[in-house]
């Protein structure tokens, strides 16, 4: 895996990015297939220079292939999930290279390649943090250029002119002093690749003005077949020869197995083998249905772990707010400026409050599962997965095979849904099919099923969470102190990740700082000039991993509420006191504004209340407002409507921006108003969605989203919902009864308590 | 046994266990995959199929009990994905990961086969048996209505 120096931890986007020449490019070799089903290329050795290209496919860089019928194939490097990318990321370099929209064939990149990789996750692709967009505005609109310009270079010397006097309309060179033509395929007909690719800068690039597919909408190029049962995840996979399991696996993280007793299972019908190996017992069988039966007779015992094999849900959440209370308890310094101590020796007044947040399931319902196939001689294997870290799952299959990484070939399934779920370093969910398909030397799929995915699940992290204020006259947070108890999931499971960038408690603190992560000022960052805010490090030894929102879903969740709660203190609207502490960002101001005037924040609306909560996590600055009653009879929490307002910066699709913001507000509400995962002797309690539940469609309120045009370099909109929409809904409920939901998730006995009922 | 299944107009003849869920046999035994696995209890409504013209969860109903009954899939609705229900997803563009959509539209066919012009609580009757966890219930609710031609009546 490559590994260069990494990033420093944060999310700026912004930065310039130069193309050299080609040396150093893998040069990628493909096979043109359905949408989603790419093939791993075998890297050719030695620069791409002088390569006399094929008249069927001219390469040009590492992203580009145009055929001389005028088909122009695109690479995406980033993951599908459901936000859009596969379209939406090759839409930027087509807009730079000014190829014909229509002319366009998509196809997933290679699973390892610096070209592909993100820079903050060491190089790597790695779909997640609402990054994709941001990370490769840039870089593919310059590929994309770069493009264009090999494109004309070759024109200018067939046609013997100064390139100068070349021009595109899309998928067409011409030079208008001629009136002569050469389509893009007529170039790749005839086209070289020059030793040096040119050199292109963002000043290059075309200007908002000149955008064609930028800001316009596009049909994806997914939706077709997801609507008629064609579009493949590796759940459908079906390679020939395809076997089926079914898996034990450790409930606790590190448990040990005990006994097995597989004398029932083994007599079940279609039971092809029962394996076991390291701390798994599978059953495979000649259908997935099958081999659930026969795993469902297997008796398996365990031996104890430790401590958390009586980690209960109640006692945690008390443990966790001890640690958060006791001031001797040391934190990691996450975020901090000026002197608090000053600040709360001088306060006209002191505010303080506590919150607490339970852990949260991703529950993607396209459970976890993977196919892997390690052919007969045992030196090479194929693979099906839906990951958001191609090499993360590339690696595991080596890891676990023992065979080398270059002769894995990955097909970068379509994913159904993923949250942070399915970029795991364990890739639990795909280690079993390689083990099993090793020693079968045949394609073996397994399957969670809905009780493993639970019972494997990797959760959002508890946190208890203490937040100070000193407050002047004015109104101003003269101090401001942020406690937050949790554990981080990088120290455990992100073992390069946690290397990578310093030992941090990175995930789960996240949205708790107000700078940027280099320290310099937010603007768009609520005015704090002396705070502290500290990580108090929690081990649990229950499976903890990012999930949608990450570590900002708590944390703003603490934050939003403490901010009305000061507001209150002070007799000051909870709009009006944000746009006071915002005063140093119009932009930010303006996002709150627009919320206010669409929700019409000032209207009395009886037995109905608004409120209001700001995000700027990943630098896109979000506000949402979340009309709620009361049902007191069932002590539910009823949402009207919701309205967000974002200022994402420039607006690649502007239809699947909104999506993804109202799909998130959807994953948010679910999240606060319906989901309960309890733990009782280390172990989740909930087996399936009748259980844990999730919002439905009779429960879901109105979502009005609206985009603020701006022309900021593009920010991610794919968490921004879930973080504000759980504390727009507490914020909304105090200011209905005056009472405060200090824990989040907002459930019946908590709000039939709350309410004094 | 030897079970008969009528699917999408086809005869299909398998040695199958009587109790195994119509489910596995359309995806591990005909290959037909767009039904998708989501909990197996008939919670999460992805694996949405139609028995005479009846949305049923799949997963939860034994091949056995389905000799000389008319099994609809994703793969078998009318007009060859062209149906006016595919044609509205397609238009309001309403997957996301796309993985709960079969049903979805399962679901949705079948509705508007019993309630061709449908009201909000009928849409919310009909399909609050699918789960979304992408979020996409307010297409789905336009969709439904862009299809049955209600959709200057309705109220979202």
């Amino acid at each position: 895996m490559s590994s260069t120096k990494p990033v420093p931890a944060g999310f700026s986007p912004g930065r310039r990015h130069f193309l050299k020449h080609s040396a150093g490019l893998s040069f990628a070799f493909f096979l043109p297939g359905m949408a989603g089903c790419g093939q791993e290329p075998a890297p050719a050795p030695g620069p791409a220079s002088n390569t006399v290209p094929t008249r069927d496919s001219y390469e040009i860089n590492t992203y580009v292939s145009i055929t001389s019928d005028g088909r122009i194939t695109i690479l995406c490097p980033a993951a599908e999930m459901g936000q859009g990318v596969l379209t939406a990321l090759p839409l930027l370099l087509a807009e730079d290279m000014d190829a014909k929209w229509d002319d366009v064939v998509i196809q997933p990149s290679p699973s390892f390649g610096d070209a592909y990789g993100d820079p903050l996750f060491l190089n790597m692709i790695f779909t997640a943090a609402s990054r994709a967009i941001t990370h490769n505005y840039e870089r593919l609109r310059i590929y994309g250029a770069q493009t264009r310009h090999v494109l004309l270079q070759n024109a200018a010397h067939q046609w013997q002119v100064d390139i100068s006097e070349l021009r595109t309309e899309p998928s067409v060179v011409i030079h208008d002093k001629t009136g002569r033509r050469l389509t893009y395929g007529e170039i790749a007909g005839f086209g070289e690749v020059p030793a040096t690719l040119p050199e292109i800068s963002f000043a290059d690039l075309k200007s908002p003005a000149e955008f064609r597919l930028i800001g316009k909408d596009v049909a994806r190029r997914d939706v077709a077949e997801k609507t008629n049962g064609s579009a493949t995840y590796s759940i459908d996979a079906r390679p020939p020869g395809l076997v089926f399991a079914a898996v034990v696996r450790a409930p606790i993280e590190g448990a040990q197995l005990a006994t097995v007793d597989d004398s029932a299972a083994a007599t079940m019908p279609g039971v092809i083998r029962i394996l076991r190996h390291e701390q798994e017992v599978a059953v495979v069988a000649a259908s997935y249905w099958q081999a659930l039966q026969a795993r469902n007779k297997l008796v398996v015992t365990w031996n104890p772990v430790g401590k958390v094999d009586s980690y209960h849900t109640a006692q945690a959440l008390e443990e966790h707010l001890a640690s958060v209370r006791e001031p001797a308890q040391p934190g990691f310094p996450w975020d901090g400026a000026g002197d608090i101590e000053a600040g709360f020796a001088a306060a006209a007044e002191i505010v303080e409050s506590e919150f607490q947040t339970d852990y949260g399931y991703h529950a993607t319902v396209e459970p976890l599962n993977a196919v892997v196939w390690v052919k007969e001689d045992g030196q090479s294997a194929e693979a099906w997965v839906g990951t958001q870290a191609p090499p993360y799952t590339v690696d595991a299959i080596a890891r676990t095979t023992g065979i080398e990484r270059t002769a894995v070939t990955l097909h970068r399934s379509l994913l159904g849904g993923a949250f942070g779920r399915r970029s795991v370093f364990s890739m639990d969910f795909v280690t079993s099919a390689a083990w099993l398909s090793k020693e079968l030397l045949r394609p073996v799929k397994v399957i969670w099923d809905r009780a493993d995915d639970i019972r494997y699940g990797h959760f959002k992290p508890m946190t208890a969470q203490k937040l100070r204020a000193a407050i002047d006259n004015d109104g101003n947070i003269q101090a401001w102190h942020h406690r937050v108890a949790c554990e981080d999931p990088l120290r455990r499971y992100e073992p390069l990740l946690y290397e990578g960038w310093g030992k941090i408690p990175l995930i789960s603190m996240l949205g708790s700082e107000h700078e940027a992560p280099d320290h310099s000022p937010l603007p768009f960052a609520y005015n704090l000039p002396a705070r502290l805010v500290e990580q108090i490090p929690v081990d649990a030894g229950i499976r903890i991993y990012a999930m949608r929102g990450v570590g900002a879903g708590p944390n703003k969740f603490a934050i939003e509420s403490f901010i009305d709660e000061i507001a209150a203190r002070l007799h000051l609207d909870p709009l009006a006191y944000r746009l006071q502490l915002l005063q140093q960002s119009p932009r930010a101001q303006q996002v709150l504004r627009k919320a206010a005037e669409l929700a019409r924040w000032d209207e009395p609306r009886e037995g109905h209340a608004l409120g209001i909560a700001y995000s700027h996590y990943a630098d896109s600055l979000v506000v949402g407002i979340a009309e709620v009653s009361i049902d007191k009879a069932r002590y539910e929490i009823k949402v009207h409507d919701f309205w967000l307002v974002a200022d994402v910066g420039i607006i690649i699709q502007p239809t699947n921006v909104r999506a993804q913001l109202e799909g998130g507000v959807i994953y948010g509400l679910s999240n606060c108003l319906k989901e309960e995962l309890t733990i009782k002797n280390g172990i989740a309690q909930q087996t399936n969605f009748h259980e844990y539940q999730l919002l439905r469609m009779r429960e879901v309120p109105a979502v009005h989203v609206e985009l603020i045009a701006s022309m900021e370099h593009p920010t991610g909109a794919g968490e921004a919902g879930t973080i504000v929409a759980p504390c727009a809904v507490a914020n909304a409920f105090a200011s209905l009864t005056g009472k405060r939901l200090h824990q989040m998730p907002f459930l019946p006995p908590q709000i039939k308590k709350v309410l004094g009922a | 046994m030897t079970i008969t299944l009528n699917v999408n107009g086809m005869q299909y003849e398998q040695d199958i266990p009587s109790d195994m869920p119509l489910l596995w046999v359309l995806r591990d035994v005909l290959n037909l995959t767009g039904t998708k696995f989501g909990c197996g209890i008939a919670q999460c409504g992805a694996c949405t199929v139609h028995v005479d013209g009846q949305p049923v969860r799949s997963c939860a109903i034994p091949a056995g009990s389905l000799s000389g009954k008319k099994i609809t899939t994703i793969e078998g609705i009318p007009d060859a994905g062209r149906h006016p229900v595919q044609l509205a997803w397609q238009e309001l563009q309403v997957p996301q990961c796309g993985y709960c959509q079969s049903g979805q539209i399962m679901s949705a066919v079948a509705l508007l086969e019993s309630h061709p012009q449908p009201t909000d609580a009928d849409i919310d009757q009909a399909m609050s048996g699918n789960l979304c966890r992408c979020g996409t219930y307010s297409k789905i609710r336009a969709a439904i209505h862009l299809a049955a031609g209600t959709a200057d009546t309705a109220e979202t």
